[in-house]
């Protein structure tokens, strides 16, 4: 097993099969982390342009939901890829596809860690060494964004990656359902899933 | 599992009076193609990425493609699937069978309801003339037919994603005629077809314009009036939704 890279805390890494952590890394000063948009590790956390001062009550509430944690890993080679999906490699265009995308706990509360995994398929020509992907995460709730958490530029080898992200819920996170949409893009190709959490009263 | 039917050996008859089709009247069969076809989706979909059958833009786009093929009787015996996929290059294409994708950013590109309709109708005509039935060597190498494509005189190949688009001038010219008459039927401006082609992206290398294929199109068009075709409110609220989707990130 890879040795993974740690930033900031030890995390154990639980990547199946190359078990390669790319990065892991933990955000500081949470508590100051605004709706203005505050940046953040090697990525940005921006507010959602589409959410608009409209979202001033929504924002001052979700001031504190940033990132905790970050960890990308490589899980399937391109082969392992390949095989798992039934694809071959393409003769001239990048694809980017997500094959999972998940929220855990499905129901969190206040001071809970909310995990976002992403599992997804980097696709290229046979011989490219690696691609730029950018990652994006946008909270959105009855359908509207509600706010940018994540954008995140990251160099993925071929084959399968996945990209886990922690939240800590801040104390005035309205009850109710939400969804992180989660994006992938490469190029002109992109894929975005949806993963729903419920946060309780 | 459905049963799958081409329609080439009906060309002759099918843009000859569309208005006066039989009604009922059976389709050539094309299963010895179905397998190869069948396969060629099951790699794209593995392969790229693509909007949900329950998505806005998915469910809009397979609306408007019903409603061209249906213009005609045979397309009705056609199982048709319009799948949208996510990449902001505006391209659109078809694999037999019924199968037509176009992207996002073809539905991005167009001005109005007509020029989306021109885009698919393209398509329609591939899949209406029978383009993948009678070309066995084609869908064996997962063919596909572009309708940005044209550039040669000659029958040639190019990659898309895993998969080998076949371009080939007559088809194209073919496709375009029979897309205009969909146009027609259906009551959009099949003018939008000039447009659409007119205003594509040049100089890419990869989809030069077919100066002859425009020329073809033009001379077709003269004949035909344009008409002021109404932009839908699903055409107008699928746009916008595009647009939100777009700001969100
Ligand atoms: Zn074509």
């Amino acid at each position: 097993m890879n040795k993974c890279k740690l930033k900031v805390i030890a995390i154990v890494c639980s990547s199946v099969l190359l078990s390669s952590c790319a990065t892991m890394e933990q955000s500081a000063g949470l508590a100051a982390l605004g709706c203005a948009g505050v940046g953040v590790l090697t990525g940005v956390l921006t507010n959602s342009a589409g959410a608009g001062a409209g979202a001033g009550a929504g924002c001052v509430a979700l001031a504190g939901l940033a990132i905790y944690n970050y960890h990308t890993s490589q899980t399937r080679t391109v082969q392992q890829d390949q095989q798992l999906y039934g694809y071959t490699a393409p003769v001239n265009s990048t694809e980017v596809k997500i094959r999972n995308a998940t929220a855990y706990p499905e129901t969190v509360r206040a001071g809970d860690i909310l995990k976002i995994g992403m599992d997804y398929s980097v696709i290229a020509p046979n011989g490219t060494p690696s691609v730029n992907v950018q990652e994006s995460m946008v909270l959105k709730r009855d359908g509207k964004p509600l706010k940018t958490l994540s954008e995140r530029p990251v160099t993925r080898p071929l084959g399968g990656g996945s990209s886990e992200v922690d939240f800590k819920i801040p104390d005035k996170m309205p009850p109710g359902t939400y969804v992180i949409e989660q994006k992938v893009q490469s190029g002109t190709s992109y894929d975005i899933r949806p993963a729903v959490f419920v946060v309780g009263s | 599992m459905r049963k799958r039917q081409g329609v080439g050996a009906l060309m002759p008859l099918l843009f000859v009076g569309m208005s006066v089709a039989v009604a009922g009247m059976p389709v050539a069969p094309c299963d010895h193609k179905q397998a190869a076809i069948e396969i060629s989706l099951q790699r794209i979909v593995n392969e790229w990425p693509m909007r949900g059958s329950g998505e806005s833009v998915s469910q809009y786009v397979q609306k408007l493609g019903i409603r061209l093929a249906f213009s005609s009787l045979y397309g009705r015996n056609i199982p048709w699937q319009f799948w949208v996929v996510r990449n902001l290059a505006p391209n659109a294409f078809s694999i037999g069978g019924g199968y037509v994708f176009i992207t996002d950013g073809a539905v991005n590109f167009v001005r109005n309801e007509s020029e989306l309709a021109a885009i698919l109708a393209h398509e329609l005509g591939h899949e209406l003339a029978g383009h993948f039935c009678v070309a066995p060597d084609l869908i064996d190498f997962g063919g596909l037919f572009d309708i940005f494509s044209a550039p040669k005189t000659q029958q040639h190949q190019v990659g898309v994603g895993s998969l080998t688009q076949v371009i080939d001038p007559v088809k194209e010219q073919q496709a375009d005629q029979i897309a205009v008459t969909i146009l027609q039927a259906s009551g959009y401006d099949s003018h939008a077809m000039l447009e659409v082609a007119r205003r594509l992206p040049k100089g890419d290398g990869v989809h030069p314009v077919d100066f002859q294929r425009l020329r073809a199109l033009e001379s077709l068009l003269a004949k035909i009036p344009p008409i002021k075709a109404q932009d839908s409110e699903d055409f107008l609220t699928i746009k916008r939704t595009l647009a939100a989707e777009q700001a969100t990130w």
